[in-house]
């Protein structure tokens, strides 16, 4: 299926990006062949805005067209071992 | 607030400094650049680090050139955000050449987007040249509960990395120390990352994504997004609603109080009353009102008089306010949520959703929007953005004479003009996408988080804004009054009108002082508003004229400084073209209204 299939909520693994600028885009923002992301809103007839990780990309209704994805399970978006937190702020470490 | 001021302490007391790599040579740098991807706030660490304002936005693509500001001996620049190091658009051939020129690099990453913003951190290492890492944000990862492995992330790419919350100011001290005592590293990436960084873009994805997940822990797929305010804003009812209110909103602020009771006081009172009496009763001793001299200083259209009752009195509150109105939805993250609404109705004239951030800035100033239309992908769009700017939209001074006026304009002449520039705003875009070849790129656009916007930051962007329409419009409003006054005084403007009567008065159905306010909008749009409005407070025009003044006005060619935008963006040739269309589309639907309302009105 095709992003531009997707309706709002669905866990999609993405299997193939156009080739082109907006493939070079994608990968500047962490999204290729594999990525997993949620579909937040779909406007009819028009963007596709999804989420990957904390950030949310609009995507044209032309490109999600031709961006084959399909349905996943729902996951992290990326499988991350157990960490104990150790954020800190101010600190140069 | 106090988990994030007690995160502070507990890090400096706990986490000693280490330098990861190997170490630079202190005193050897001189010139730092910031660099990170878009809208991860580096304009906001320069100004903590510089104290120099650089334009902050809550929308990608805010800082197009570079700003640069001293932090102790070190020169900083704020480069372009951008989300790779190659060619791809503007921003990235110039953040480029800034980051060759540097000594040291500065690069700011989002907290919340680690797997994103690693990406051109991994580039930049491959730059080799001393860096230091701020990871910005903290109190968003604090507020998302992100945990992040920053001592992992510093071992890792071999990079001192510092944690701060720059829109707060936490963190700052520890992060200026560090830049002042030089605390640059080489990066030498750990070998469980890769040896060298790649060049490849694929492999470097990869890197990126694995650093990520070592050291970041993001919560599942949460349904925050689902509950959060986006679910009404990016609904189309609810987009509607919103542009609806903004525009409430915009009635009451610009039509309502700043065109009448503000503009009353400041044109009003202190400069139609006091400055004008206080100039006539200076000048009036030592200079005859019938010479050269007089006419030029306090005649109807003198320097000491009409320039600065329009520039001041009139345009200056109407202009700050709009600015103001413009910082506050630039810095709300709102714009970037009306470029996905209007994606599909903007796919009709060949362009995509980001051409509604040009088209409302054309609304505050078109001259800044040209520039503005450099966000665009490709030179189609950007000349269809262009044609639509010069033609069919009109700038705040008009946006605001034309609310003001609105009050006093019965309602179906009102609707007229509304209806009538927006057919030709959609006739302008479906004929420029017929006609012009090539295809469009389509939307592909990284929405910021919703923010509420801080009052310093919008107040000091409108004062900016502000100050930098004076020093624009200033000298062309001296220069246009000379030389209206010289027409005046020699009556020139008796043989224009005569020449000119055909057209205003045979066409138009305007006084022969229509003249006048066309020549003042080729020079300056701002300035032919401002003379309308003046035309208007004096009864010169019937309802009928005044809706066909505005269409005209609307639709009429670029100013001066718009054309000298638009000849250096879009070439020459393409300027000239643009000047005629929209000087035969002015007249035609100038002339058209003429002949046409009467019958309605």
């Amino acid at each position: 299926m095709y992003l531009s299939q997707a309706r709002r909520g669905d866990v999609l693994e993405i299997l193939r990006f156009p080739d082109g600028s907006a493939a070079l885009q994608a990968r500047r923002l962490g999204l290729s062949a594999g990525a997993q992301v949620r579909c937040t809103f779909a406007i009819a007839g028009g963007p596709v805005v999804i989420s990957a990780g904390s950030q949310q990309i609009a995507l044209g209704r032309p490109l999600a067209r031709n961006i084959s994805v399909r349905r996943a399970g729902l996951t992290c978006w990326h499988t991350i071992p157990a960490a104990r937190s150790t954020s800190t702020l101010g600190g140069l470490l | 607030m106090n988990t994030v001021c007690s995160a502070v302490s507990t890090a400096s007391a706990a986490a000693p400094v280490r330098s990861a790599g190997a170490a630079c040579p202190t005193d050897t740098v001189s010139i730092v650049a910031l660099a990170g991807n878009p809208n991860v706030g580096k304009s906001v660490v320069f100004r903590c680090l510089t104290g120099r304002y650089a334009e902050v936005s809550n929308y990608p693509g805010t800082t197009v050139d570079i700003a640069r500001g001293t932090c102790g001996p070190l020169l900083l620049c704020d480069t372009p955000g951008v989300f790779g190091l190659s060619d791809l658009n503007e921003e990235e051939t110039v953040a480029r050449r800034a980051l060759m020129d540097c000594e040291a690099v500065i690069n700011v990453i989002d907290g919340t987007t680690l797997h994103r913003d690693l990406f051109l951190t991994l580039q930049l290492c491959g730059l080799q040249k001393p860096m230091l890492v701020v990871v910005n944000m903290m109190d968003l990862v604090e507020k998302e509960r992100i945990q992040l492995d920053l001592p992992r992330l510093s071992a890792a790419l071999g990079l001192p990395v510092v944690a701060v919350a720059a829109g707060r100011g936490s963190g700052i001290d520890t992060l200026r120390s560090a830049v002042l005592q030089q605390k640059f590293c080489l990066p030498h990436l750990h070998p469980h990352i890769s040896g060298t960084p790649s060049d490849d873009s694929e492999a470097l994805e990869a890197q990126a994504r694995t650093l990520a997940r070592q050291c970041s822990i993001p919560l599942p797929f949460r349904r925050a997004y689902i509950k959060s305010p986006d679910r009404y804003l990016l609904h189309p009812l609810g987009g509607f609603l919103l542009f609806a209110s903004l525009l409430l909103f915009l009635w009451f602020f610009l039509g309502q109080f700043l065109s009448q009771t503000v503009v009353g006081v400041t044109q009003g009172v202190l400069m139609d009353q006091l400055w004008y009496d206080g100039v006539c009763s200076l000048l009036q001793p030592l200079l005859s009102a019938d010479s050269l001299a007089g006419c030029l200083l306090y005649g109807e259209y003198g320097l000491l008089t009409m320039v600065p009752s329009y520039l001041l009195g009139l345009l200056l509150p109407l202009v700050a306010g709009f600015y103001f109105v413009m910082s506050l939805l630039e810095d709300s993250g709102l714009l970037p949520r009306m470029a996905v609404l209007s994606d599909r109705l903007f796919s009709h004239f060949g362009l995509n959703g980001k051409a509604v951030i040009p088209m409302l800035s054309g609304f505050g100033c078109v001259t800044m929007a040209l520039i503005s239309t450099r966000m665009l992908g490709s030179r189609r769009e950007r000349l269809i953005a262009a044609l639509l700017l010069c033609t069919a939209i009109p700038c705040s001074a008009q946006c605001s004479i034309i609310m003001a006026v609105a009050a006093s304009l019965p309602l179906r002449l009102l609707l007229f003009y509304l209806c009538a520039i927006l057919l030709l705003f959609i006739f302008t875009g479906l004929l420029a996408n017929a006609l012009l070849p090539g295809d469009s790129s389509p939307l592909f656009l990284s929405l910021p988080p919703l923010r509420f916007p801080q009052l310093s930051n919008v107040l000091h962007k409108t004062l900016l804004k502000s100050r930098s329409f004076l020093a624009d419009a200033g000298p062309l409003f001296l220069a246009a009054g000379a030389f209206i006054s010289l027409l005046n005084y020699t009556s020139g403007f008796s043989v224009l009108h005569r020449w000119l009567l055909p057209l205003t008065d045979g066409m138009l159905h305007l006084p022969p002082q229509a003249v006048t306010l066309l020549l003042m909008c080729l020079i300056k749009r701002d300035l032919g508003a401002a003379y309308l409005f003046s035309m208007i407070a004096r009864g010169m025009l019937s309802p009928v004229q005044i809706t066909v003044c505005l269409i005209t006005t609307t639709l009429f060619v670029p100013c001066f400084a718009s054309l000298a935008v638009l000849a250096k963006e879009q070439g020459a040739a393409a300027a000239a073209a643009l000047w005629l269309f929209s000087l035969l589309l002015a007249f035609a639907a100038g002339s058209a209204a003429a002949a046409f309302l009467p019958l309605i009105a």
